[in-house]
């Protein structure tokens, strides 16, 4: 696996894609499989259907690799998320959609599974995120 | 890096302000399978309810973001849930095909011939404009 993930990164990086940290990158997959992959999957593919809404109105997970959509947010965005969670309003129960991870996961740690999940965009993908981010960075204390 | 978009094309594009977005807002499109939202990083595009109809046109009140208008083959409908319910509202004259909001969520309405209408009460009565 970090083999794996190790090869994508030098791939891409002949792709001229914004290169990553490979000191937050193992360590953000780890903190990936103990409390993002339950939901979102072992390989980031999210979970099945999770275009369609269920029974209670609510999303379920969607993917993190390059089908999702988490690459279109910065890095100030994401943090947030996964910090403070996000409930979508169209959501009929009470229960955030993606829950508060701010008491659980240091800034440092959002910041290396963020990192992490970078690994899994193309380089196009990764070249837009970048871009997006350059105005809204991680917050000073994820560094 | 091509949002796929809404299938069956866009008859109409809106951005709006209503809250919980990842991003900054909402699109919402006027297309012919009805009215379809998306947040404004274009993480989703979904069904706005289940208009069931081939809708023309939309807009929002500025002053209640979640108050949502569609001129539609059915007639002119109104949301007050950001579209995910929708109830049929007084269309004036004959069909509607497009509708706009003014800031001061006086409501504007043409029909097909291009006979143009003003609502003051969210689209219960209707006057034409003279113009």
């Amino acid at each position: 696996m970090i083999a794996a993930a190790i090869h994508v990164v030098t791939a891409r990086a002949g792709d001229e894609a914004p290169s990553l940290d490979p000191g937050r990158m193992e360590p953000g997959r780890a903190i990936y499989q103990q409390y993002c992959a339950s939901c979102h999957g072992a390989n980031a593919e999210g979970a099945p259907n999770w275009q369609v809404r269920d029974l209670h109105g609510e999303l379920p997970a969607p993917p993190h690799d390059a089908e999702g959509h988490t690459w279109r947010h910065s890095d100030a965005e994401l943090h947030e998320m996964v910090s403070k969670g996000w409930r979508d309003p169209f959501n009929k129960t009470k229960r955030l959609t993606m829950p508060a991870f701010g008491d659980v996961l240091s800034p440092p740690q959002i910041r290396m599974v963020i990192t992490y999940l970078k690994t899994l965009w193309t380089p196009e993908q990764r070249q837009f995120q970048a871009e997006e981010s350059r105005g809204h960075p991680f917050p000073p204390e994820d560094r | 890096l091509m949002d796929r978009g809404t299938q069956g094309g866009i008859r109409q594009l809106i951005h709006s302000d209503l809250a919980g977005s990842m991003q900054t807002g909402w699109l919402f499109a006027a297309t012919p399978k009805g009215i379809r939202r998306v947040m404004d990083c274009f993480c989703l595009w979904q069904d706005a309810g289940e208009l069931g109809s081939e809708a023309f046109s939309v807009t929002y009140d500025p002053r209640q973001p979640e108050h949502i208008y569609a001129a539609t083959e059915k007639g002119l409908f109104r949301s007050t849930d950001g579209g995910e319910n929708w109830v049929q509202t007084t269309s004036p004259g004959s069909k509607v095909v497009a509708v706009a909001s003014a800031r001061s969520g006086i409501l504007f309405a043409a029909n097909e011939d291009g006979t143009l209408f003003r609502s003051a009460d969210d689209g219960s009565t209707w006057n034409q404009v003279h113009a």
